[in-house]
């Protein structure tokens, strides 16, 4: 009972049109956490809150049909309804946002500043035009500002899935360079030898400086296109076979990552 | 979503047939939509509706000939899963509430099925427009994940999805032992102005036909404002074995169940199939590297053969998180697997494998081989991926021009063939579906008709997901084998068709030995004495060879020893027969030594596909140009 008690609690965000909640919910579960599915409408009614949680995940899909932009319409919803208490939450707090949940975390302000209700950034139609599912390769910048990655023993190439229409990462040069600076940028597009890569597919959106990821400048939110929860067993993997028998699939370990520094922070 | 008492689909499947795009454009009927924008635009409906709804689509395969370009066949498929518990349908008792959950009602859609049930003519895509449903996933997705939650606090007493004839069929049919009483005023709409006629046959999409307790309504309703899903209270089964409709208080429709099951008489069918005769293609012989060259090019481009990645890579196949198998692997992920297995649990070891085979034109000349081809197509896909074919159901659809004479007698034919099938490796069609109007009528009353298609399905329980198989050669120097008996029919092929023959002799798949086949195969797979295992399909066995060494990046060297024409060797299709990658010639006879099999030859570290013929070089030739060959069709398609 006392191992149920140490388990950080993950609050999996659902509302309509997300569909990536349940195997997101299996990732943490793996990690140690204990997840749970909590409806978006049920914390706008008071009947959940987030201060209960000490993580909260963004899973992919297609949030109210993406009608108004990826992501646009829950990034409202958090901001609008949610605000206060996003605001508390984020002050200790830890949030992950995956594929639509990066977007959401963009448009609502925050990835990458930190600042709800104020967009810096956004996620544009891929270059391609076109949505892709495929392997990718990423690298894990080393000294990234996000406060749960650092025990990762690697730095890449990581295998992730990539499924998603809009995943260009754009905004002005100033915000680019500041988040480059200050270690933001924790996942690029790369090569085989793990070098940042434009070439497509490889690069599936054509993101600039390659990005894939980023934290906010507490490093405790962190956005990401791929997804890592879709990396979570070796079964995922297309080529199985050539996995070393004592291979920890890097998903897997993002997830620990956050889990880890949950416990610790408690 | 409506099976047993609701159910979550966790794949989707989908199976194309249409005109090659490159066709002549002379040829294409008055009023139908050209093959390159009716291939994109399918392949953005599926993208379009499976991406939102979370629904992986891992599995499918595209089918050209000229005769689909006026009435492509497009057979999308769904599985699921649900408690035991669950799987039986309900029965709705008296008293019972009939609630309309989901989307509202509008005039699209009235009469789609009787319109795709209807010959096509030139007017169909003026007249017909409103036939088509307008679809909106993200409806669907919320009315998905409420049935889920209304199912396992026991909510829901039956349900039944409003396809073909809407609110008609679904109400009808639940009703059809107690009767049914509603008011179809209350249905929302999605705008005024609908004749209550128009409300009862809508067939738009997104809405289901729930049965719920009157006890229970009050909560189902609080739930459904939790998952946004509009609920509305239409009625109750009042017991009185009518179906009575009303618009407020008018009746519009009253209808004794006796006569709605037992109305209509019985339609007699003539069925009589006549072999026609095809001219046998004058096919020259490659005589040398130059010739092989421009044939196995036109082999790997022909579009039953070429890569489907720039289809699939635009198809969510892994959210869900459950594949074990993705439709393509390889070092470059660009290799095709033959199945695809997904864990719908994650946390369990085992999984599911579905795969298919369908070869349209095989059935115009012969609907026995031709059925028997498909059903074997399949089959060794499953066996190919690593599933057992003990472990397996099957699925059948149909789809044929008219329901009578010579197409009738060509079904008759097919489902007697499956049924043949059946009987031979002991595994039951378990679910299927037909439609019997693929024609298109010219304004001089012409004729169109697509070939007959069967296309079967399985589905497979995997007992260890670890024990899948890829496609990609894994290891240089290994043994290259051929395992199955191959028939020297070439009628129907992909050789034939690039010389723009049909043939008359169809490979005929010897039903004796293939089950022999599929265990050693199985054996060979689940011992991992099989590192690779691809079966001969479109392309034939030179086809399957070369997708196998693009997944492993490497090269082949082929010693062959036959006597017949060694292009009717390599490029011959005959469904059971595999090839696969092991260890040593001795460990294929000690593998495959009860069934037929050839020794081929071995992988190479070197990128070249080189053929010998009773040591005489027939060709040498790059992998990597039979590769872009095999993947520009449809990278130019979906560029």
């Amino acid at each position: 009972m006392s191992s149920e008690i140490l388990k950080p609690k993950v609050a999996v965000l659902k509302a309509p049109g997300i569909n990536c909640d349940v195997e997101t919910s299996y990732g943490f579960e793996l990690a140690g956490a204990a997840p749970e599915t909590i409806l978006v409408e049920d914390l706008k009614s008071g009947e959940r809150k987030l201060s209960d949680y000490q993580i909260v995940a963004l899973s992919g899909g297609f949030s109210y049909g993406d009608d108004l932009g990826s992501g646009k319409v829950l990034a409202l919803e958090l901001d609008t309804y949610l605000g206060n208490q996003i605001q508390r939450f984020i002050e200790s707090g830890l949030m992950i946002g995956i594929c639509n949940g990066f977007q959401i975390l963009v448009r609502s302000g925050l990835l990458p500043m930190g600042t709800l209700g104020e967009q810096k950034a956004t996620l544009d139609r891929n270059d391609s035009g076109k949505f892709i599912s495929r392997r990718i390769n990423l690298s894990i910048e080393r000294d990234n500002a996000c406060v749960f990655l650092q025990d990762l023993k690697t730095t890449g190439p990581v295998e992730f899935q990539v499924a998603h229409g809009e995943g260009k990462f754009v905004a002005d040069s100033s915000i680019l360079s500041q988040i480059e600076e200050s270690g933001q940028v924790v996942f690029r597009y790369v090569d085989r030898t793990n070098n940042p890569t434009q070439e497509y597919p490889l690069n599936p959106n054509g993101s600039p400086h390659a990005i894939a990821g980023i934290a906010d400048p507490s490093g405790r939110i962190l956005g990401l296109m791929p997804h890592p929860e879709r990396s979570i067993d070796r079964y995922q993997y297309p080529n199985e076979d050539m996995l070393p028998d004592d291979f920890v699939p890097e998903g897997l370990q993002i997830f620990q990552g956050m889990v880890q520094y949950a416990k610790e922070g408690v | 979503m409506g099976t047993g008492q609701g159910a979550k689909v966790i794949l989707s499947t989908d199976v194309f047939a249409v005109a090659p795009p490159d066709m002549d454009p002379e040829l294409l009927p008055p009023n139908c939509i050209p093959s390159d924008i009716l291939l994109r635009g399918v392949v953005a409906g599926v993208r379009d509706y499976g991406n939102p709804m979370g629904i992986p689509t891992p599995n499918g395969s595209v089918i050209f000939h000229e005769d689909f370009r006026a009435k492509p066949t497009v057979l999308v498929g769904a599985y699921g899963i649900t408690p035991e518990e669950y799987v039986t349908k309900g029965e709705p008792l008296v008293g019972d509430r009939i609630v309309v959950i989901g989307g509202r009602t509008g005039r699209d859609g009235i009469h789609g099925a009787t319109f795709s049930s209807a010959e096509m003519t030139e007017r169909t895509a003026t007249v017909n427009a409103t036939a088509v449903q307008i679809g909106n996933p993200i409806e669907e997705k919320k009315m998905a994940d409420l049935i889920l939650e209304a199912r396992d606090r026991g909510f829901i007493r039956a349900i039944t999805d409003c396809g073909a004839a809407g609110f008609s069929s679904a109400i009808g049919e639940m009703g059809e032992n107690i009767g049914v009483r509603v008011d179809i005023s209350s249905a929302p709409l999605k705008y005024e102005g609908l004749a209550p006629w128009e409300i009862w046959l809508s067939e738009s999409q997104e809405r289901m036909i729930l049965a719920v307790s009157p006890d229970n309504m009050d909560a189902f309703r609080k739930l459904c404002e939790r998952f946004s899903v509009e609920a509305t209270d239409l009625g109750y089964f009042d017991g009185s074995k009518r179906l009575q409709v009303y618009y407020g208080d008018e009746v519009v429709a009253d209808l004794d169940y006796e006569f709605i099951i037992n109305g209509l008489p019985q339609r007699i069918i003539e069925a009589k199939f006549v072999r026609e005769v095809f001219e046998e293609p004058d096919i020259p012989e490659p005589k040398d590297k130059k010739d092989w060259e421009e044939v196995f090019k036109k082999i790997m481009s022909h579009g039953n053969v070429c890569s489907k990645l720039p289809i699939v890579e635009q198809y969510d196949t892994t959210v869900q998180g459950g594949n074990a198998l993705s439709p393509f692997g390889g070092i470059n992920y660009d290799a095709p697997n033959d199945a695809t297995i997904i864990r719908p649990l994650l946390n369990k070891q085992y999984g599911m494998i579905v795969s298919h085979g369908i070869n349209p034109i095989l059935n115009r000349i012969d609907p026995r081989r031709g059925a028997i081809w498909a059903a074997t197509e399949a089959v060794s896909n499953l066996v190919a991926a690593g599933g057992n074919y003990k472990d397996m159901v099957l699925c059948g659809n149909y789809i044929s021009p008219v329901p009578d004479g010579q197409y009738m007698g060509a079904l008759d034919i097919m489902v007697d063939a499956i049924d043949e099938f059946e009987d031979a490796i002991g595994r039951p069609v378990v679910s299927g579906k037909d439609s019997l109007s693929s024609t298109y009528t010219y304004r001089d009353g012409r004729k169109l008709h697509v070939p007959p298609v069967v296309n079967i399905s399985t589905l497979g329980k995997m007992p260890d997901v670890d024990k899948k198989m890829t496609t990609g050669f894994k290891k240089i120097g290994s043994t290259i084998v051929l395992v199955g008996k191959m028939h020297p029919g070439m009628g129907g092929s992909t050789y034939y068709d690039i010389y723009g023959g049909l043939g008359n002799e169809v490979p005929e798949v010897d039903l004796e030995v293939l089950p022999k086949t599929f265990n050693s195969v199985n054996a060979g797979i689940v011992s991992r004495d099989i590192r690779a295992c691809h079966d001969v399909s479109h392309g034939g066995i030179g086809g399957a060879i070369a997708e196998m060494a693009f997944g492993g990046d490497c090269g082949v060297e082929l010693e062959l020893n036959i006597k017949t024409r060694p292009d009717f060797f390599l490029f011959n299709e005959t469904a059971g027969t595999f090839i696969v990658e092991v260890e040593s010639p001795e460990k294929a006879q000690e593998l495959f030594g009860g069934v037929p099999h050839v020794v081929l030859g071995k992988t190479t570290s070197e990128k070249v596909f080189i053929v010998d013929n009773n040591n005489e070089e027939l060709f040498i030739l790059g992998i990597d140009k039979l590769k872009d060959a095999w993947q520009e069709p449809m990278r130019t398609l979906f560029h």
